[in-house]
């Protein structure tokens, strides 16, 4: 993000919208939650002429959603107005953790019976994590398994409403 | 930053070559232990831990990806092809993760030993001098937190279970033991890539990180752990002496891709 281009009301504008358009973009495997909502913008260039550059940080390695997510991530921005030329590029080397999530993704991911990272990854030891049920909010709640449907999280069940969750998993 | 300028300029052609050899064998060995566990996709013992192995899987399998694309930078050609094309004779597995996988005690001890494995080499390439493969690394680690946990509980699981479990494991550990060396062979390059920084480390100060970890928990696991070092003279060391096991695999591994190997697409 160059100072110079900041001063530039024509491109802090296609810049905004590039950024709201984002924001549009679900995780297919979290559809509440946008690319934004879970810091896996790392960073979003404007040139003059309309060229639009956006960096993304990987979530988990090995995640299959990454390729449906960069092509819904290349066809929102190219209806973009005022963007010509998009690139969309997934920085592999850069390191993603659950600590760039955006506040606000913990109440979309609760929407989808998710719970949000208890912790920063290695904070507590596993069984001392505290993690609330998404549907009554009672924290006498416990791990099934470290392993759920995706590579991001793990079974939980809760005591109280004998309700089976997730948990995004710190990494 | 020294570290950066030398990040910006890359590697030389020398270690270049070096670099690619040591990403094959950090990539060759995820995508074939991968291979593995996703064998007990269906058949695992119980629900949890199918699912288990398969995200296991699945993340091993991706971190493959990600050092076979490390490697392509480098000029080693396509990912997809350095992964699926490769014959027998070129791959740097070691004949560790080749083994089938036998049974469910077989299973969970490899798992156990190849993560504290995994563990100590990632470490050592966290403090890469070569800038990508360092972050690679530290990414990768991350996500491993959850494999050793989860490794080192049902091997716990299990072993205090008694009995069969234990008399099982003990057959594995003495099984395995003679093809652990094969995951220390850092290859031709070994003595290059510890001095130019890339893999600050040589292989026995891997194996004795390695060992640290492991004898001690095996040991309190009443498992009396083979002699260190003492059954490793056998011709599975290398990592180049394949298991016949991999033959197979790949050969399952290319199946559809052997349909008509001139339409596959990516």
């Amino acid at each position: 993000m160059e100072a110079t281009e900041r001063r530039r009301p024509e491109l802090e504008g296609l810049r905004q919208r590039v950024w709201d358009a984002l924001a549009e973009v679900a995780d297919p495997e979290l559809p509440a939650v946008s690319v934004v909502d879970l810091g896996m913008v790392g960073s979003v260039d404007v040139e003059p002429g309309g060229t639009v550059s956006v960096r993304m940080l990987p979530t988990f390695v090995g995640c299959p959603a990454l390729a449906i997510i960069e092509g819904r991530v290349r066809e929102r921005l190219a209806a973009v107005d005022g963007a010509t030329t998009v690139e969309v590029r997934f920085d592999r080397e850069d390191v993603w953790t659950t600590e760039r999530l955006r506040p606000e993704a913990a109440d979309k991911l609760r929407s989808l019976g998710i719970a949000a990272p208890p912790c920063r990854l290695r904070e507590r030891p596993v069984d001392a994590w505290r993690v609330a049920c998404p549907y009554c909010g009672s924290t006498d709640t416990a791990l099934q398994n470290l392993f759920g449907p995706t590579a991001c999280r793990a079974l939980y069940t809760c005591n109280q409403c004998r309700q089976p969750f997730e948990v995004m998993k710190p990494v | 930053m020294a570290q950066d300028d030398k990040a910006a300029r890359g590697p030389s052609v020398a270690e270049g070559a070096a670099l690619v050899d040591l990403l094959l064998q950090m990539a060759d060995d995820d995508l074939v232990l991968g291979h593995r566990h996703s064998e007990w996709l269906g058949v695992a013992p119980d629900i949890e831990e199918d699912v288990a192995f398969s995200s296991i899987a699945q993340d091993e399998v991706g971190h493959a990806a990600l050092y076979y694309e490390l490697a392509s930078q480098l000029g080693a050609g396509d990912a997809d092809r350095l992964a699926f094309d490769r014959p027998v004779g070129e791959r740097r597995s070691a004949a560790f993760v080749e083994l089938e996988n036998g049974d469910w005690a077989r299973t969970a001890m490899r798992h156990f030993l190849y993560d504290a494995f995994e563990e100590v080499r990632l470490d050592a390439c966290t403090r890469s001098g070569w800038q990508p493969l360092q972050r690679a690394a530290t990414k990768v680690r991350r996500e491993e937190f959850y494999h050793r946990l989860h490794s080192r509980t049902q091997l716990h699981h299990l072993a205090k279970a008694g009995g069969e479990a234990f008399a099982r494991l003990e057959h594995a550990l003495a099984d395995l033991w003679p093809y652990v060396a094969s995951l220390f062979d850092l290859g031709p390059h070994a003595a290059e890539l510890r001095a130019t920084g890339v893999l600050p480390a040589d292989a026995a100060a891997l194996r004795s990180a390695w060992e640290a970890v492991v004898v001690p928990e095996l040991s309190e696991l009443g498992f009396g752990v083979p002699a260190c070092g003492g059954t490793d003279a056998t011709s599975a060391a290398h990592r180049g002496a394949h298991h016949p096991a991999l033959a197979e695999l790949l050969t399952t591994m290319r199946a559809v891709l052997d349909v008509d190997a001139a339409a596959a697409s990516w």
